[in-house]
């Protein structure tokens, strides 16, 4: 073994073309979008605010405990987030077993909130159904609209396609949430072999 | 360097000074992150999201970066992190039956037959050293010392020489048998 070898691997190594201006452009492009991560938040929490300004200009038992839901459903996101990610957001030392720690610790919390986020994306949608026909057939009725057998049927007919719509959104929810899922297990997996392999090759060095 | 560094790295740097160090950052170690990158994939494409991904990460450490280690430390100890994960997520890159492609966008038949066709073969084999020797041999490779990779890895120094001896022992052995392959 020899410092000529390493040199000669070196100058191989390092004479290989690279092309990184554009890369560094695309990143830099990339950190601006990186600052609008909060917006997905602001569409759900838009929802709540109209759905309660409507209530509040036409008030109802119904309409009140249909706000209350949707908002403790959202208290209910939001803690659960932050707890479930509590830690995860840095390694405990600067030390490559320390990273790899933390990627074990947020697969595994990746997949505890997909087992809440399953449950949720059933619950939900369900409250949210029943809440918004629920409300709808009150409007209807108040107004007037309902008058004959006809006028049911049609409102039924559409509350059971609408209920069909959200059912299979939900189902291709959950699909889509599996294959995420599979995919976490996997990742899992591998980064439990690797940190046995690298305990397993810092105790033969340590024990020669 | 030290005292730039201590100026734009101090109590609160502001957001220009945080993107121009970070630019200059990419532009100082970008060839070096991409050659780690290309250690790690199979292809191009794969190549340059790890290196993406390298790049946010630095992106998203910068400000809370205190001088704790040398920039190249903090640099190359990130990009080993994002590696590591990255192989997680997509599944080894090291297949010794598959072939290995990294075609660069852009050169001709001639260029890429006049390019060095030793540092492919280098990169391959690489590719297929377990991942604690393909980590010690890059970045031996990049110029860092013994000191500094100890940093980079979190392991001890006598560790670093071990793990060393180890992948250069593999790497001569997978060079030779290529070598001879193409006899």
């Amino acid at each position: 073994m020899s410092d000529d070898e390493m040199e000669m691997w070196r100058k191989q190594w390092q004479g290989q073309p690279s092309v990184v201006v554009d890369l560094i452009r695309r990143v830099e492009r990339e950190t601006v979008e990186m600052r609008m991560v909060w917006f997905p938040f602001f569409a759900p929490a838009a929802v709540g605010a109209v759905a309660t300004v409507l209530v509040a200009l036409h008030p109802s038992l119904w309409g009140f405990l249909f706000i209350l839901g949707l908002w403790l459903f959202g208290a209910f996101t939001l803690v659960f987030v932050k707890w479930n990610f509590k830690g995860a957001w840095t390694p405990q030392a600067e030390t490559t077993a320390a990273y790899l720690e933390l990627s074990i610790l947020r697969c595994r919390r990746k997949l505890r909130d997909d087992r809440v986020g399953r449950v949720i994306a059933v619950l939900l949608p369900a409250f949210v159904l029943v809440g918004v026909l629920g409300g709808v057939y009150d409007l209807l009725k108040d107004a007037g609209a309902l008058k004959t057998a006809g006028d049911y049927w049609i409102v039924a007919g559409t509350f059971l396609w609408t209920s069909l719509l959200i059912i299979g959104i939900v189902v291709f929810i959950l699909f889509n949430q599996r294959r995420i899922r599979t995919k976490t297990q996997a990742e899992l997996e591998y980064l439990l072999t690797l940190q046995q392999q690298l305990l397993r090759e810092e105790g033969e060095n340590m024990f020669g | 360097m030290q005292q730039e560094d201590r100026k734009i790295f101090g109590k609160n740097p502001s957001k220009a000074e945080i993107e121009k160090r970070f630019h200059d950052l990419l532009s100082a170690n970008g060839p070096a992150l991409l050659r780690l990158a290309r250690s790690y994939t199979k292809t191009t494409s794969d190549r340059d999201d790890l290196f993406q991904d390298i790049a946010l990460a630095i992106w998203k450490a910068l400000p809370g970066f205190r001088q704790e280690s040398s920039e190249r430390t903090f640099v190359f100890r990130i990009a080993n992190n994002r590696a590591m994960t990255f192989l997680a997520q997509r599944g080894p890159a090291t297949d010794p039956d598959a072939d290995v492609e990294v075609p660069d966008p852009g050169l001709s038949p001639e260029a890429e037959l006049s390019r060095d066709q030793e540092g492919v073969r280098l990169t391959q084999a690489i590719q297929i050293l377990p991942i604690e020797y393909r980590q010690v041999i890059t970045l031996m490779l990049e110029g860092l010392s013994y000191a500094e990779i100890s940093g980079v890895l979190g392991i001890g120094e006598s560790n670093v020489g071990v793990r060393l001896n180890r992948a250069r022992q593999m790497l001569r052995r997978l060079l030779e048998d290529s070598a001879y392959e193409r006899r």
